[in-house]
C-alpha cells in the first residue's frame, strides 16, 4: 500500500546476492519508495556519486569494491545522504567501522524486512518533521503533551508503557512494526527472546483502544508484526 | 634428525670431553709424581755417596789411598760416577768417564741439592761438595747419577698413557651413546605413546606409573593437554549434533507443509497462511543460528564486552517493566541497591533477561518473583529467585549446558541459560543455582571494576 509521502523518496540498494537485492527493491517500491538496485560497489559508488538519491542501503560484501570503500569515496565526495548498512557479521567491529566511517544505521543479516523498513522511514524522516504534539487516526486521538488517549471522546487509561506503544503506532500509521521493533522503541529492549511479551502489550493495548470500538484499528500480520490503519 | 640438536650426540660428547680432561689430568699428575719420586731416590742415593766419599777421602792418608778405596767401595755401581778433584788436578774418577772432566766443568755451582745437569749429550742429576782428604788437602768430590734410564722410563710411559687415553675416551663415547640411549627410552616410548592417540582416540593416555620423575611433569602436562582436547573435541561433537538436531526440526515442518501445500492448487488465503508460517520458522532458524553463534564465540573467547558503567539496578527495573507483562498473576518484587558495574550494558541486559524469561516459565500461578541487587565483597550480586518445584540435583549440575530443557514442553530453545553464563563469564563473574526449599535461587556475581 504506498504511501504518498514516500512517493519522491529515492532509495539507492547496493546488494550483490540476487534473491535478497530483487526481493528488496520489490519491497521498497510496494512500500512507496523509488527503489533502484546495483549488484556491485563499482556501479554503488558511480550511482550513488551521479543519481540524486535520498537514502543508501549498502551491503557490506561486495565484489569489486566492497561497502566500506564505497562508503568512504561518498563521504569524501560529500555525499551526505544518510547510509544503512547490511553486514552478515555480527561483529562488533564492524559496526564501530561502519559508524566511524558515517553510516547512519546499520542491520545484522538476516534481519525482518519490516525491520529494515522501519529503520529506512526513521533515517528519512530524521531532522525534517517537527514530531506532532497530537495525533490521529479515525476517532482515536492522543495529546502527547497531556498525556492523554481518547476515543471517540470518551478517555483511555493507559500505563506509561500502553501510551508509549499507542504513540509508537500513531506517529508510524500503516506501517508494519516488528516485534523486536516494538520492543527496542517502547522498552528499549534491544535483544531477542522467546518470549511473546509484545505479543502480550498488544493485546492488552486492544483491550483499551479497540475492544468496545469499530472500527478495530490495531491488526496483526501474521510473522510479521503489527499495524495501525484504517481499513 | 637435526644433529646439531640431539641430546644423545650431545651427551655422549660432552662425557668424551669430561673422560679426557679427567683422566688426562690424572696422567700428568701421574707422571709428575713418578717423576718425583725418582728425583727423591736420586737424591738419598747421590747425598749417600757424597757421604761415603767424605768419610773414605777423611780416612785415606795419599790421594792413591783414596782413589783406591773408593774404587772398591763403587764397586757394581752402574751409572754413577763419583770423581774427586784435588788442588793439583784429578785425584778419581769412577769408573774412568769421559764424561768426568766435563761434568766438573758443568758442575762449578753445585752444591749438595742435587741438579739436572747435561753433559756429553747425557743427563745427569749431580751433587757436590768439600772433601777433606786424610792428609789435609781440600778437595772436591761430583756424584752423578746418569738419568737417561728414568726419562727414557717416563716417556715411554707418557706415550702408553696418551695412547689409553685416546681409546678410554673413544670408549666413553661409544659407551656413552649407548647409556644416553637407554636413559632415553622412556621419551621414545612416551613418543610411541603419543603417536598411537588420535582423533578418534582422545580417551587414550600415556600411563603415568613407570614414568622416571624427571618426566612425570611432562607426561603429566601431555595427559592434561589431551584432557582439555577430548572436552572441546566432545562438545564440538556435541555441539554439532545439537545443531543439527535443532536445525533439522524446524527445516522438517517448513518442508511438510510447503510440500504439502504445493500438492494442489489453493486459494490465496492459504498461501498467505502458509507463507506467514513459513516466516515463523525462519525467524526461529535465524534465532537458533544468531544465539549458537553468539556460544560459539564465547567457547572461542572471542565475546569481548563492550565495557561502560552500567547501573544494575535501573537495568533490572526496566528488564521487570518489560517481561512481567508475562506474569501476570505472579507476584514480581525488585529490592536492592543501586549497584554499579563496568560492564556491557546490552549483554548484561540479555543475561539477566534470560533469567527472568527463566524464572518466568518455571513459576506456577500466584507464585512469586524476587530479584536483589546487592554488593557483596566488593562484587555485585544479582540474585533472581522463584518459588516452584525444586530442581532435581542432575538438573543443577547440567541446567547451564546449551539445549538442556528442564521442561520438555518448553519452547524455548534451550539456549538462554548457556548464553547467560556465557555472558557472565566473558565480564569475569560466576553464576550460580540452588534450590532452596520450595524456590530456585540463581544469581550471577560480577567483578565491579
Amino acid at each position: 500500500m504506498p504511501l504518498g509521502q514516500n512517493a519522491t523518496m529515492k532509495i539507492l540498494i547496493v546488494e550483490d546476492e540476487a534473491k535478497t537485492g530483487d526481493y528488496l527493491r520489490l519491497g521498497l517500491n510496494e512500500a512507496g519508495f523509488t527503489a533502484d538496485l546495483v549488484r556491485n560497489g563499482v556501479d554503488g559508488m558511480h550511482e550513488g556519486l551521479a543519481g540524486d538519491y535520498d537514502l543508501l542501503i549498502l551491503d557490506v560484501n561486495l565484489p569489486g569494491l566492497d561497502g566500506w570503500q564505497v562508503l568512504k569515496a561518498l563521504r569524501a565526495a560529500g555525499r551526505e545522504l544518510p547510509v544503512l548498512f547490511l553486514t552478515a557479521r555480527d561483529q562488533v567491529e564492524d559496526r564501530v567501522k561502519g559508524l566511524e566511517l558515517g553510516a547512519d544505521d546499520y542491520l545484522v543479516k538476516p534481519f525482518a524486512f519490516s525491520e529494515l523498513l522501519a529503520r529506512v522511514r526513521t533515517l528519512l524522516r530524521r531532522g525534517r518533521v517537527k514530531e506532532a504534539e497530537r495525533l490521529a487516526l479515525a476517532d482515536l486521538e492522543l495529546d502527547v503533551s497531556k498525556r492523554r488517549a481518547t476515543r471517540a471522546g470518551r478517555r483511555i487509561d493507559l500505563t506509561a508503557k500502553e501510551f508509549a506503544l499507542l504513540e509508537l503506532f500513531l506517529r508510524r500509521p500503516g506501517e508494519v512494526l516488528s516485534r523486536s521493533f516494538i520492543a527496542s522503541q517502547v522498552w528499549d529492549m534491544n535483544f531477542e527472546s522467546d518470549t511473546n511479551v509484545v505479543e502480550v502489550a498488544i493485546r492488552r493495548l486492544r483491550a483499551k483502544v479497540d475492544d468496545d470500538f469499530t472500527p478495530k484499528l490495531i491488526h496483526t500480520l501474521r510473522g510479521m508484526g503489527y499495524v495501525l490503519e484504517l481499513r | 634428525m637435526n644433529w646439531k640438536y640431539s641430546i644423545t650426540v650431545r651427551l655422549s660428547l660432552a662425557f668424551a670431553l669430561l673422560a679426557t680432561v679427567v683422566f688426562a689430568a690424572l696422567g700428568i699428575y701421574l707422571n709428575r709424581s713418578a717423576d718425583d719420586h725418582m728425583a727423591e731416590l736420586d737424591a738419598h742415593e747421590l747425598l749417600g755417596k757424597l757421604a761415603l766419599a767424605r768419610h773414605v777421602g777423611s780416612q785415606a792418608q795419599s790421594p792413591t789411598a783414596l782413589a783406591v778405596r773408593l774404587g772398591d767401595a763403587l764397586v757394581g755401581e752402574h751409572g754413577l760416577i763419583v770423581a774427586v778433584d784435588g788442588e793439583n788436578g784429578a785425584i778419581f774418577s769412577s769408573p774412568e768417564s769421559l764424561h768426568a772432566a766435563a761434568l766438573f766443568a758443568a758442575a762449578k755451582a753445585v752444591g749438595e741439592t742435587p741438579v739436572r745437569l747435561t753433559a756429553g749429550a747425557r743427563e745427569f742429576r749431580v751433587v757436590a761438595g768439600g772433601l777433606q782428604t786424610g792428609w789435609g788437602e781440600m778437595a772436591r768430590v761430583v756424584v752423578a747419577r746418569d738419568i737417561h734410564h728414568h726419562t727414557d722410563f717416563l716417556d715411554g710411559l707418557q706415550r702408553d698413557f696418551w695412547l689409553a687415553l685416546i681409546a678410554a675416551s673413544l670408549l666413553t663415547v661409544v659407551l656413552g651413546v649407548l647409556i644416553v640411549r637407554r636413559g632415553m627410552q622412556p621419551v621414545r616410548e612416551i613418543a610411541r605413546a603419543a603417536s598411537r592417540i588420535s582423533a578418534g582416540k582422545l580417551a587414550e593416555r600415556i600411563p603415568e606409573p613407570g614414568v622416571p620423575p624427571e618426566l612425570g611433569e611432562l607426561v603429566k602436562a601431555f595427559n592434561a593437554m589431551l584432557a582439555r582436547l577430548e572436552e572441546s573435541f566432545a562438545r564440538l561433537s556435541d555441539f554439532s549434533a545439537d545443531i543439527a538436531h535443532e536445525l533439522r526440526t524446524p527445516l522438517h515442518s517448513l518442508r511438510m507443509q510447503t510440500e504439502v501445500s504445493l500438492n494442489r492448487s489453493r486459494d490465496v488465503a492459504d498461501y498467505r497462511e502458509l507463507l506467514a508460517s513459513n516466516l515463523e520458522e525462519y525467524e526461529r532458524l535465524s534465532k537458533i543460528i544468531a544465539d549458537m553463534l553468539f556460544l560459539a564465540k564465547a567457547d572461542h573467547g572471542l565475546l569481548i564486552p563492550h565495557r561502560e558503567t552500567v547501573a544494575l539496578l535501573a537495568l533490572c527495573e526496566r528488564l521487570l517493566d518489560y517481561f512481567g507483562l508475562l506474569a501476570e498473576n505472579i507476584d514480581l518484587q525488585l529490592h536492592g541497591s543501586d549497584v554499579q558495574v563496568n560492564g556491557d550494558r546490552l549483554m548484561l541486559e540479555r543475561a539477566i533477561g534470560n533469567l527472568l524469561v527463566n524464572a518466568i516459565h518455571h513459576t506456577p500461578e500466584g507464585g512469586w518473583i524476587t530479584v536483589d541487587v546487592s554488593e557483596q565483597d566488593k562484587q555485585a550480586v544479582i540474585s533472581i529467585s522463584n518459588s516452584g518445584k525444586p530442581l532435581p540435583q542432575e538438573a543443577i549440575e547440567r541446567i547451564f549446558e546449551r539445549f538442556v530443557r528442564l521442561d520438555p514442553a518448553s519452547d524455548g530453545s534451550g539456549l538462554g541459560l548457556a548464553i547467560a553464563r556465557s555472558i557472565v563469564v566473558a565480564h569475569g563473574g560466576q553464576i550460580a543455582v540452588r534450590s532452596v526449599g520450595h524456590a530456585t535461587e540463581f544469581s550471577i556475581r560480577l567483578p565491579r571494576h
